[in-house]
């Protein structure tokens, strides 16, 4: 199971890096139960349960690497308010934490 | 041939020369010990288990030996040692205490080794070869709601390991006597006067501990798979008002997975199993404060549950 993430790691004043990648998406089983996705991690050995937003986000990972601008037009999230686009960072620095995204070089 | 068919006499001959072979669920095993009130105990309550002849050619799993101390130690304060293939880092217990000591060894053999199964630490019984999984933390009142359930008629696939088999999904039965604790050695004989309990040890690591021996149908089916079909998480409050609420179905897989001895070391298999089991069961919590409730609430639950179509 994953580890809980310290708090001050997603602090929202940690500087974002440019574009973001899905690390060993071939090595993901994923199951729906309910609301809540269940992904294992073959590289890592972890399960981690996650919601739609998060699963969404590693899919829109899966097609290619992108930035935070591409990934919320992937997502559908252009022109949103401001509220989603700023959570929307903190959730891309947790996913790369559990080490199923990670930093690309641009 | 049975445990309880030859005279003690030769099962203790047998034991303390290259040993006893036997037969439980999947498992051969080989117990050699010296300790004629051990297996007095062991005679009475795994009286129906197989004994194997020693030429069988099969691997034999589990080579266990209860050990006495040597020398001065034999007679000051006499303990015994819980030998796997060796000594092991398992404590000595008082020997008056070897069959106490024989059970968790036993448990901690199969728990560090079973790993061709998914192994829950949960009790499992069936009805009609469609198995309820009683997954629980220590106290929970586990142990009880299972023999009461055999008592009942349930048929027991175990009181401490659910297995389950990788490739297909289906429950090992594996039955060994029930570990009773505390006051529900006397609730369970309350409740089922017929049942055979062993000797009561006092002052063990978990309190007073006895034993009920498992029923003669449940060890002649010890081959008999059963499909995973009820997943209850029980929990006795003393006074408490019945309640069985259904469990979502992510909460489940986590409850199983929490309660699996080798999940993560099973890794993808695992996961795969786990995955498998939630699709396939449904999933309560079971509050109860009175024995005979509890049992008839998951009498109707199994009676309500249709069978699956073919």
């Amino acid at each position: 199971m994953s580890l809980p993430i310290p708090v001050n790691v997603l602090s929202d004043q940690v500087e974002m890096p440019e574009r973001f990648m899905a690390c060993n998406s071939h090595q993901w089983l994923l199951e729906k139960f309910g609301e809540s996705h269940i992904l294992f991690n073959s590289a890592s050995n972890d399960t981690h349960v996650l919601n739609e937003l998060a699963i969404a986000t590693l899919d829109a990972l899966r097609v290619g690497p992108a930035t935070l601008a591409e990934l919320l037009i992937r997502l559908g999230f252009a022109g949103e308010d401001a509220t989603t686009a700023q959570a929307y960072p903190r959730l891309l620095r947790e996913l790369d934490l559990l080490g199923l995204i990670q930093p690309v070089d641009a | 041939m049975r445990i309880a068919d030859p005279p003690l006499a030769e099962l203790l001959s047998r034991a303390r020369g290259s040993g006893l072979i036997w037969r439980v669920g999947p498992f051969l095993v080989r117990l050699k010990s010296r300790f004629e009130p051990f297996l007095e105990t062991f005679r009475t309550l795994y009286a129906d288990h197989r004994l194997v002849d020693g030429e069988c050619g099969e691997v034999i799993e589990f080579h266990i030996e209860l050990r006495q101390d040597r020398f001065f130690r034999r007679f000051w304060h006499p303990r015994v040692f819980f030998d796997l293939d060796g000594p092991t880092e398992l404590l000595p217990f008082p020997l008056d205490h070897a069959f106490p000591l024989f059970e968790w060894g036993f448990n901690f053999g199969i728990a560090s080794r079973a790993n061709c199964y998914l192994m829950l630490h949960a009790a499992v019984v069936a009805r009609a070869d469609r198995a309820l999984i009683l997954p629980a933390l220590p106290g929970s009142g586990k142990s009880t709601l299972c023999a009461a359930l055999v008592a009942r008629g349930w048929r027991l696939l175990s009181d401490e390991f659910g297995l389950v088999e990788l490739e297909s999904g289906l429950m090992q039965p594996l039955p060994r006597p029930i570990a009773l604790k505390n006051d529900s050695i006397g609730i369970i004989n309350a409740f089922a006067p017929d049942a055979l309990i062993g000797p009561t040890f006092p002052k063990t690591r978990k309190g007073r501990v006895a034993h009920m021996k498992p029923p003669v149908a449940s060890v002649l089916d010890e081959e008999r798979m059963a499909d995973p079909v009820w997943v209850v998480t029980p929990k006795y409050e003393r006074g408490a008002v019945l309640s069985l609420d259904p469990m979502l179905e992510d909460h489940g897989f986590m409850r199983l997975a929490g309660h699996s001895f080798n999940y993560e070391m099973l890794g993808a298999r695992g996961f795969r199993a786990v995955a498998r089991m939630t699709r396939g069961c449904r999933f309560f919590a079971l509050t109860y404060g009175d024995l005979d409730e509890a049992v008839a609430c998951l009498d109707g639950l199994a009676n309500r549950t249709k069978l699956h179509p073919a």
